[in-house]
């Protein structure tokens, strides 16, 4: 079972990279560069840095740092309100059409203000990951307790617990699949907004989507496709993680 | 056993009446009109009626999930104003918590009223072992079969020690063989325990099978129509001729209930 | 029935002449006279008072007048984004620094040629008002904001830190996109950036930074901006770009020549007031002559520092620059 999806779960990248690399060896890519240089890339990364002295490992800590930082916050964050949310109708109510209203916004529209509030740094480039991140979560903790079947906290009710205990011991581990969802979607949309993050500036000159950006200004396409596959497999990694600890949670589903 | 009239009621309800506003509509929906009722300690008690009479209306006011819109409802005398671990409730799809483990669903109540926990799971184990569940107290819910599950729901509301035990049809959603089993096992429950049971029930049969007394609902909105006394002896036979007369009595009366309100 | 028949002529020729009026106001673009000229998709960069000359040449119809299609094909945020947009083949000629033509073209990420310089020296190196400090040696430890690596404006400042004999490290590089910058210095952000003109004269006049170089000081007549041409375009059209060339050289001497007017048209250029265009007019030269000589020194510079890899600098810039267009003197 297990080594039969790890089976399954290799083919579609693998297939991928084949392709890319087939159609790079044909020559129908033109300036595109191929895995093989994508990969050798990813060495002069790990030997050089770019700008040079600037090392993966540097630029890969920083990112996950941001990510990290941003994910958590807009984890603590929404989670409360969203299990509020779902549990009082007049607090849905009344922050509903504010939610629905700041959702459609593309985090990197609030760029400006997040260098005038944060300036340039950690904090500004994890706000904007925060609001890449807190959405997701936040609608599907809201959902998530929605879909709890009533029932539960009316039983707690008889067997004499408070509203507080019912919020934190029936509803939460209730919509804990729900919660986990939004939080494995929320860690993609993390990483996803992180270039845009890192062009709020970086003042430490590390981070994979500001690398991305020095590659491009060098017209390094090679290094931008180590970037790619580097923050790809970041992703992978930490949606795995995000998993297991989903399986260790959940194992009473 | 006989109910012993005049001894002071462990639950009263008094002139409890319910209406809705249906939002769809506008129109007022009554559910319940006028109902008395004295229950001892130490009976049981089934309340029989017609499907969508209001027979779960009635126990959810008298566990306080829902309030009467007149009338009152009094635990030894005091007026019950919400839900309590005094008044158990045992829902007909189980409501086990099911990120809980067997015996994690058992103490819950305790865990939550602030119990120490030693002693709240040696009082978990005991209930589970008179339940027949010891070698499951590890498993999740949907490990367990539905029979399994109504006994781990009762242990559960039983681990808060309430001094009446209310029942929603507990054994509706299970096969003619595990209903049998659990009815059996239910009865056998009691006559160990003493406990106060209100058992509401869309089936004749098991309120005969179960109950000291049938009360009969009439259609919406629900009143008390008719009290049948059972005094057979437990545990009873479904063959015995004064189970199956009485049955047969109760259904003819349900039947002129639901007839009466066509006419 | 002579008369019938020229009544039905006329009415034909009059449904006909408003029809083609219609499609000329509906489809502009469409309904040009027959024999439409080559349309030139034109890059520049946003707000770069450097480029001057392009508005000039189009507002002044220098291009109309030598029957050129130009038109706006991208106001870039820096030269590298231009140069991106050159190598996806969707620009035929711009404007852009000379760093990032040098370094896409070595590259091969886009094949471009020099036809004609825009300007000279332009751009400066800013403190942050209220900062102490006169000399490159005062920003050791500081953080300076740079509009992107390899731009002019990054190879300024590494030139100016070599001087001061400071090293890439001995201060915090960044890069931030020049309206950005002006930003973070009202909030304290960075304590020095290197930009192109206006934003050094809109800084000043804000007081929100001063200037401590000039890139007159760091490197006397720099290549900045130069006129480029996709190399296939060129080719197919080498009479497009040569009155192209023409256009922007005519502009170029109409700036010189006729400074409070093009102080005038700057304004409107760049949405700046007159005193910041006054001022920044002041520190560029606008000349069309490119100096292969100086462009080789960015190549050496990029070469170095392992960023490009070219094996005869000077051949590579002889094959960049082509002064063949430029109109003889």
């Amino acid at each position: 079972m297990w080594v039969s999806s790890t089976k399954w779960k290799v083919i579609s990248p693998i297939a991928a990279i084949l392709l890319w690399q087939l159609l790079a060896s044909a020559g129908l890519l033109g300036k595109t560069p191929s895995p093989w240089q994508a990969v050798e890339g990813i060495w002069f990364l790990i030997d050089t840095g770019l700008p040079p002295g600037y090392r993966l490992w540097g630029h890969a800590g920083a990112s996950l740092a941001r990510v990290l930082a941003g994910f958590a916050a807009a984890c603590l964050v929404a989670v409360p309100i969203g299990v509020l949310m779902g549990w009082s109708k007049h607090l849905d109510a009344v922050l509903d059409p504010l939610v629905e209203a700041v959702r459609p916004v593309p985090p990197l529209a609030w760029l400006p203000f997040a260098v005038l509030w944060f300036g340039i740094g950690l904090v500004s480039s994890s706000f904007i990951i925060f609001l890449g991140v807190f959405f997701p979560v936040l609608l599907n903790t809201v959902s998530g307790v929605k879909s709890v079947d009533p029932r539960l906290p009316e039983a707690a009710r008889t067997l004499g617990a408070s509203e507080a205990t019912i919020l934190g011991r029936v509803l939460v581990p209730g919509a804990s699949p729900s919660i986990i969802t939004g939080i494995r979607i929320g860690m993609g949309i993390g990483w996803m907004t992180l270039v845009a993050a890192e062009m709020t500036g970086v003042k430490s000159g590390y981070g994979l989507g500001y690398m991305i950006l020095t590659a491009r200004d060098y017209a390094r396409y090679d290094l931008v496709a180590s970037g790619i596959i580097v923050i790809g497999l970041l992703g992978f990694a930490m949606d795995t993680c995000i998993r297991l600890v989903e399986k260790r949670l959940l194992r009473w589903r | 056993m006989e109910i012993k009239a005049g001894r002071e009621p462990l639950l009263e309800l008094r002139s409890l009446s319910k209406s809705f506003v249906e939002a769809r509509t506008g129109k007022v929906l009554e559910v319940l009109s006028d109902v008395d009722l004295r229950i001892a300690p130490g009976t049981f008690t089934c309340l029989v009626g017609p499907s969508g009479c209001g027979k779960t209306t009635l126990l959810r006011i008298i566990a306080g999930l829902e309030t009467a819109t007149a009338g009152e409802v009094l635990l030894e005398g005091s007026p019950v104003t919400g839900p309590g671990p005094d008044r158990g409730l045992v829902f007909q799809e189980y409501a086990l918590f099911p990120w809980r483990t067997v015996l994690k669903n058992v103490t819950f109540g305790p865990d939550v009223s602030g119990e120490t926990r030693a002693g709240a799971i040696a009082d978990a184990r005991e209930l589970l072992e008179t339940m027949g569940l010891s070698t499951h107290e590890d498993l999740y819910p949907r490990e367990l079969s539905g029979g399994m599950k109504q006994r781990v729901a009762i242990a559960r509301t039983l681990a808060v020690k309430p001094k009446v035990l209310l029942m929603d049809e507990p054994f509706a959603s299970l096969d003619a063989q595990a209903r049998n089993a659990m009815q059996e096992f239910l009865v056998e429950l009691w006559l160990r325990t003493g406990a106060t049971i209100v058992f509401v029930t869309h089936s004749v049969d098991e309120a005969v099978f179960l109950g000291q007394e049938v009360l009969g609902l009439s259609r919406r909105p629900a009143r008390i129509v008719q009290r049948f006394t059972c005094d057979l002896a437990y545990p009873r036979n479904r063959t015995d001729p004064g189970f199956t007369a009485l049955r047969a009595r109760i259904l003819e009366y349900l039947k002129q209930e639901l007839v009466d309100d066509h006419a | 029935m002579m008369r019938l028949a020229n009544r039905g002529l006329c009415t034909g020729i009059i449904v006909l002449l408003l029809l083609a009026t219609v499609a000329l106001v509906v489809m502009p673009g469409c309904g040009e006279p027959e024999k439409a000229a080559v349309p030139v998709r034109f890059g520049i960069l946003r707000n770069d008072l450097h480029q001057l000359a392009y508005y000039v040449a189009r507002e002044k119809g220098y291009f109309t007048e030598e029957g050129l299609d130009v038109r706006e094909g991208g106001a870039f945020n820096a030269g590298p984004e231009e140069m991106s947009a050159f190598a996806a083949g969707e620009l035929d000629m711009g404007l852009v620094g000379t760093s990032p033509v040098v370094t896409f073209a070595s590259q091969k990420m886009a094949d471009v040629k020099i036809v004609a310089q825009a300007n000279t020296e332009g751009s400066a190196v800013l403190i942050r008002a209220g900062l102490e400090g006169e000399d490159m040696a005062s920003f050791r430890g500081r953080t300076i904001a740079v509009p992107g690596f390899s731009t002019v404006q990054d190879f300024l400042l590494r030139l100016a830190l070599k001087k001061a004999e400071l090293s890439d490290t001995d201060v915090n590089i960044i890069v931030l996109k020049p309206p950005e910058t002006l930003a973070a210095f009202s909030s304290s952000q960075i304590d020095g950036a290197v930009c192109w003109e206006p934003y050094p004269s809109m800084a000043v006049n804000d007081n929100k930074a001063r200037v401590m170089l000039t890139s007159h000081q760091i490197w006397p007549d720099h290549p900045c901006c130069m006129l480029i041409v996709a190399s296939e375009f060129l080719s197919k059209n080498p009479e497009v770009v040569r009155k192209v060339v023409a256009a922007h050289v005519k502009a170029t001497d109409f700036i010189n020549k006729n400074k409070l007017e093009a102080t005038d048209m700057a304004r409107m250029f760049t949405g700046q007031d007159k005193n910041v265009c006054a001022s920044a007019m002041k520190n560029v030269k606008f000349d069309p002559d490119p100096d292969p000589v100086e462009i080789q020194k960015y190549v050496d510079y990029l070469k170095t520092a392992g960023v490009v890899k070219v094996t005869d600098t000077g051949d590579f810039v002889d094959d960049l620059v082509d002064s063949e267009y430029l109109p003889r003197k």
